[in-house]
């Protein structure tokens, strides 16, 4: 017998998920077709079946699980310092984060470490110069010394800003 | 009147235990024999639903009325079964005449080929595939809406109902072929 197509929707007919317009028309369907009347009938057999299958707990059983039950609820009490654990655990868990996130508290690389301007301020310029590549430093050595009334690479403060003849003495030393 | 399940728990929310003890009262019976279709096991069953209810107690704040109470209660049940699948310490050894349970006829009524042709049923059930059974279960035993079910399974309602269709059709053909043979 070749299956009819309304088949899916006479399931969802004996489920009762139908809107009552389909629904009509699925019963009217039902009055003229043999396959989803056997069907219906096919699925109320199931259902019947899968239901009695379906075992009924005894008031033992039952007794046993509200006792069980009964017995391990926490306290009210209980359940008071639970929840104020949890608020502190949140509390100190947004404060960890706030703390890990203040860029007060937090060194930021983009910032000189204090050791790298603390050298470059006592005129130490290799220290402050140690990781750069020598075409760059070759580049400000140039700027430097070609500018008008420049200063020495390292001695970039105006405080330590070098002779103007020392920029002669450099140049005639290479 | 009787309180609603809203109701009691919104009372247990706030430390009426005995408000919690109603509602275990009144959700035990049905979930008990879900969990025993689910895992084939009335022991299992018992310790999975006082587990389902111990943990809906610490989960009450958090109920958002977006379902029934008794929906969110199968809810809880079906992930303790899935983690208690997950543990391995699944025991599938549905009886009908264990102690703990009673068929839904009186057994005088039920002559021995009743009982064989329930066992077979249950033995083609358990042979379904597991998504399958589950649905077909909650549809069955439980009377869930397919709108119901696709919330508790995180599902498309159309999933549901194909899914559905699909476990009564592949039920009925298992049926069959243990007829045939």
């Amino acid at each position: 017998m070749t299956p009819c197509p309304q088949i899916p929707r006479v399931h969802a007919f004996y489920d009762g998920e139908l809107p009552a317009e389909q629904a009509a028309l699925v019963q009217a369907h039902l009055r003229t077709c043999a396959i989803c009347s056997e069907e219906l009938r096919s699925l109320q057999n199931l259902s019947q079946q899968i239901r009695d299958l379906a075992p009924q707990s005894d008031t033992q059983t039952l007794a046993a699980i509200r006792m069980h039950v009964h017995r391990n609820l926490p306290s009210p009490m209980l359940r008071t310092a639970w929840r104020l654990t949890a608020a502190a655990a949140v509390v100190m868990a947004l404060c960890i984060t706030k703390i890990s996130l203040d860029p007060n508290t937090t060194p930021s690389r983009a910032t000189p470490s204090s050791w790298e301007e603390a050298a470059t301020l006592a005129g130490e310029p290799q220290l402050a110069l140690a990781n750069t590549d020598e075409s760059q430093q070759a580049q400000w050595m140039i700027d430097e010394l070609s500018a008008p009334g420049s200063a020495a690479p390292g001695n970039i403060t105006p405080a330590n800003a070098l002779p103007e003849n020392a920029a002669t003495d450099r140049r005639s030393t290479r | 009147m009787d309180p609603t399940d809203r109701e009691l728990l919104d009372l247990a929310a706030n430390g009426q235990t005995t408000a919690f003890t109603t509602l275990v009262e009144r959700h035990a019976a049905h979930l008990h024999r879900l969990a025993t279709m689910m895992t084939g096991n009335t022991a299992d069953a018992q310790d999975l639903v006082q587990e389902t209810f111990l943990a809906a107690y610490q989960q009450l704040r958090r109920f958002e009325a977006r379902s029934s109470v008794r929906t969110w209660l199968i809810a809880i049940l079906l992930k303790q079964i899935a983690s208690h699948h997950r543990r391995g310490s699944y025991r599938r050894t549905l009886s009908l005449d264990s102690p703990a349970v009673t068929t839904a006829e009186p057994t005088a009524a039920a002559s021995t080929s009743q009982s064989d042709a329930k066992l077979d049923l249950a033995q083609l059930l358990d042979q379904l595939d597991p998504d399958h059974r589950q649905v077909l279960i909650l549809r069955e035993i439980q009377g869930l809406s397919y709108d119901e079910i696709a919330q508790l399974l995180a599902l498309p309602r159309g999933t549901v109902e194909s899914r559905l269709f699909r476990a009564r059709q592949a039920l009925r053909e298992k049926a069959q072929q243990t007829k045939d043979a």
